[in-house]
């Protein structure tokens, strides 16, 4: 009987203990996080992630919002343990400095993939890619996989140069891009758009434009989205862990931060993680080769 | 057992409610007040109800099927999103999705719409309802579980493509039948 | 063996199990369900649905085959003089453990004729079933030679064993006679079914067989694991087996494999559970869902209320969730199976005699 209760006695002490905050050991684990539109947006999407990962490993993160032109010079300079970006930012770190890919982000209609749409208002007279011809567009910032890269090579492998054929490109400034460029034709300041097919699903979805507004005259093949890399100057193992971590958050995932409980996956605007070969990243390479665009940009 | 003139009675009793029950029974003509509740106006209500409900989805989603057999298919995924807003939960929405993303050759999302479809409403996979689409899933089950799997195979650690994997069996053993 | 061979029962077991196992099959054949030729807690959740306990569209049939399991039972017994009034053994711990009954076996989606069914149409998933199925007999075994015991079942007066036959005459009667307010499934699993003259037949057929021969599933397994071959029911159940997998061979029904299989989810715990739970409170209750309808009709109260409560059950598993799908087993299905096996181990405890 005294057996029993010093057992159930530590075992209650284990129980109340494991409740309580433990303290985070270690240094803090770097996460450099890709600007989309603003730092504030950045980090309001990605503190709790952040805040959870801390949890999970316990060891502190440090959440680092970069500018997208930024990125690959500041994770040279070995500022970032982990990186999220786009995919054609894993491709370029992958090639340039052999990023570890650990998960890639899973939002909208394609999941862990995504990919570009060429986009006319519902009453313009352009039918097809060679209609284009002399015509103004509009594309998105020249590092979006699905907001210029993936259209830019639909174009060429179409047998049309936007460089030669169209009449005047242009890439907008400032924050929001994609939904600019998508309100661009929508006000009939230029004749098309590239549109990533995740911003058209979301903006309809939310009520901002119509599905009725526009034609899609091209959309590319579809190409993986978000993806988080790791340097190979990480532990295996912490990747690994990291690796874990996101793939198990559910919608249901909550952390607390100020008093406020939230929703991780919900805040960071994902459906989820998923786990990507390499080889999957293949069609962003031979895009990125045939538009000549880094990591294989040729002067 | 008839022993006394109390067992008597309660014989005769019992004969006499068996006739008049055979009476009533026999007696009793179309009763207008219960009309709702008869056989034929329950068959007649399925009957309508389906009616509806077809009539629903031609109303609300033949644009969206429009697009699909014109081969826009991108336009018709972006109708459906407007209808989520105004249809949040409608299974078809979930049945078209996977639909257009099979012919756009993403097998594994195709088959998760397609078995939340296939959930919400199980007429998809009944011969004989007039909503049934076991074409289309036959075809995702054959053509894109062999494809899900072999990339389960190549990465076994993956949670989410064992979950399109379960999926796929799912549907495969709606298909095959069984009692639900 | 050898002197069984001249016992005209043993033969009469041996044509029991044959015929369960190959009408199973060509029920099946003939319309209904795949793999769910003969399944009674599948059956029961129909005609609950036919009788408006649950509302769920798909699932609302009056089953003939359990009318005539019930009333070939009867005939049968009253022909043999076998029909006998009995009962007041625990009767409300028996309809509760009707509930329970379809309860494990709507997690497992199968009685224990459909999970043999099942396996012997090649459906892998029905394994761990059966390892659970054995598994419950086996404890429930070791819980009869500890003392629990629900009490001697006694001859009664006033025929109440007549009660639960004469309600499935009227069954009959509603079958035949259609009335508005018995519902009919227009699609779904219980639009599927074979004609109700072949349904009728085969069911007064096996009901007749089976009290004769008083087959039953469980109780074969039971009388397998305490006699071996020496058991004229371990046959019999070897005929089923034999009889099912042949005439699924032959009409091309047999699918090997543990995917794709019709009526069958994935989740294999729940499965062992389920049956478990059905083995278990089978044998305490003497019989399988099944041999609970053959046992109402030779005027068996208990075994009556046994089938009162497994009708309950039908309607309950419906419309509460419980019953599992091809998706998988639902959070209130997986409670339900821990209750019911919490129930079991009450009635362990409660009625256990200790004196011996």
């Amino acid at each position: 009987m005294k057996y029993l209760i010093l057992i159930l006695t530590f075992f209650l002490t284990g129980v109340v203990l494991s409740g309580c905050d433990q303290p985070l050991e270690g240094p803090p684990i770097r996460i450099g996080y890709m600007n989309c539109n603003s730092v504030e947006e950045t980090m309001e999407r990605f503190r709790p992630l952040t805040v959870y990962l801390e949890q999970q490993l316990g060891r502190p993160c440090e959440a680092i919002p970069v500018d997208t032109q930024d990125l690959e010079s500041r994770f040279a300079a070995g500022e970032f343990d982990f990186v999220h970006g786009n995919s054609l930012l894993y491709v370029i770190l992958k090639e340039n400095h052999d990023l570890q890919l650990v998960a890639t982000e899973k939002r909208g209609q394609f999941g862990s993939r995504t990919a570009g749409a060429i986009i006319v208002r519902r009453d313009s007279p352009i039918q097809s890619l060679k209609d284009l011809k002399g015509k103004r567009m509009i594309f998105g910032p020249q590092l979006a996989p699905s907001g210029f890269l993936a259209q830019y090579d639909l174009m060429l492998q179409a047998g049309f140069d936007p460089d030669r054929e169209l009449d005047y490109y242009a890439l907008p400034r400032g924050t929001f891009k994609h939904e600019k460029v998508i309100y661009a034709v929508y006000f009939g300041d230029y004749d098309a758009a590239a549109a990533p097919a995740l911003d058209l699903e979301i903006m309809t979805r939310e009520g901002k434009i119509s599905a009725d507004d526009f034609r899609v005259l091209a959309q590319s093949e579809t190409i993986p989205y978000c993806t988080f890399g790791a340097s190979k100057n990480v532990d295996s193992k912490l990747t690994e862990k990291f690796r874990k971590v996101l793939l198990d958050l559910t919608p249901e995932t909550t952390v607390e931060i100020d008093g406020q409980r939230l929703k991780v996956l919900d805040a960071a605007w994902i459906d989820g993680f998923e786990t990507l070969l390499d080889k999957d990243y293949d069609l962003i390479r031979v895009m990125a080769k045939r538009v000549n665009m880094p990591p294989y940009q040729e002067f | 057992m008839l022993r006394d003139r109390f067992d008597q009675i309660m014989m005769a009793s019992l004969v006499v409610v068996l006739l008049f029950t055979v009476v009533v029974l026999v007696g009793a003509g179309p009763d207008e007040s219960n009309h709702v509740n008869s056989a034929i106006s329950r068959h007649l209500e399925r009957e309508r109800i389906y009616q509806a409900r077809v009539a629903f989805i031609d109303r609300h989603f033949s644009p969206v099927i429009a697009l699909r057999d014109s081969g826009a298919l991108p336009e018709a995924l972006l109708k459906l999103e407007e209808l989520h807003r105004t249809l949040p939960g409608e299974a078809h929405i979930d049945l078209l999705s996977g639909d257009i993303l099979l012919r756009m050759g993403q097998f594994d999302r195709a088959l998760t719409k397609l078995a939340a479809a296939v959930r919400r409403n199980a007429d998809y996979v009944d011969t004989a309802s007039p909503l049934s689409q076991r074409p289309l899933i036959e075809s995702a089950v054959s053509e894109g579980l062999p494809l899900v799997r072999d990339r389960l195979r190549s990465q076994p650690d993956s949670r989410s493509m064992a979950m399109v994997v379960k999926d796929g069996y799912y549907l495969q053993s709606r298909l095959a039948g069984g009692c639900e | 063996m050898s002197s069984s061979l001249h016992d005209r029962h043993f033969w009469v077991v041996i044509a029991a199990g044959i015929g369960l196992g190959v009408l199973g099959v060509l029920l099946a054949v003939w319309g209904n369900p795949l793999n769910s030729g003969i399944c009674v807690s599948c059956f029961i959740e129909n005609s609950s649905g036919a009788l408006g306990l649950h509302d769920n569209e798909r699932m609302q049939y009056l089953r003939p085959e359990l009318i005539g399991f019930v009333l070939g039972s009867v005939l049968c017994a009253s022909v043999f003089r076998e029909f006998r009034s009995r009962g007041g053994s625990a009767p409300l711990a028996r309809l509760v453990s009707g509930v329970f009954l379809i309860v494990g076996s709507a997690v497992f989606i199968g009685c224990p004729i459909k999970l043999f069914l099942r396996l012997t149409a090649g459906d892998l998933t029905a394994v761990v079933g059966v390892f659970g199925l054995v598994a419950g007999v086996w404890i429930g075994l070791q819980g009869l030679a500890r003392g629990i015991d629900l009490g001697r079942t006694e001859d009664e007066r006033g025929a109440t064993g007549l009660l639960v036959p004469a309600g499935f005459v009227l069954l009959l009667v509603f079958l035949l006679a259609r009335p508005a307010f018995i519902i009919f499934s227009e699609r779904g699993s219980a639009a599927q079914h074979a004609p109700l003259l072949i349904s009728l037949t085969v069911g007064l057929l096996l009901g007749a067989l089976a009290q004769r021969s008083r087959f039953c599933i469980t109780g074969s397994v039971r009388d397998s694991l305490l006699m071996g071959s020496r058991s004229p029911l371990f046959w019999g159940f070897f005929a089923f087996l034999i009889g099912a997998f042949g005439t699924n061979l032959l009409m091309g029904r047999f699918t090997f494999g543990l995917y794709g299989q019709p009526g069958a989810h994935l989740e294999h715990l729940w499965s062992f559970f389920g049956m478990l739970l059905v083995g278990w409170l089978s044998v305490l209750i003497g019989g399988c869902p099944f041999r609970q309808l053959i046992k109402a009709g030779e005027g068996d109260a208990d075994a009556g209320l046994a089938v009162v409560g497994m009708l309950l059950g039908g309607g309950l598993v419906q419309s509460w969730g419980i019953a599992a799908t091809a998706a998988g087993v639902s959070l209130s299905g997986k409670v339900s199976v821990l209750v019911g096996l919490a129930f079991v181990l009450v009635l362990s405890l409660l009625f256990r005699d200790r004196t011996a």
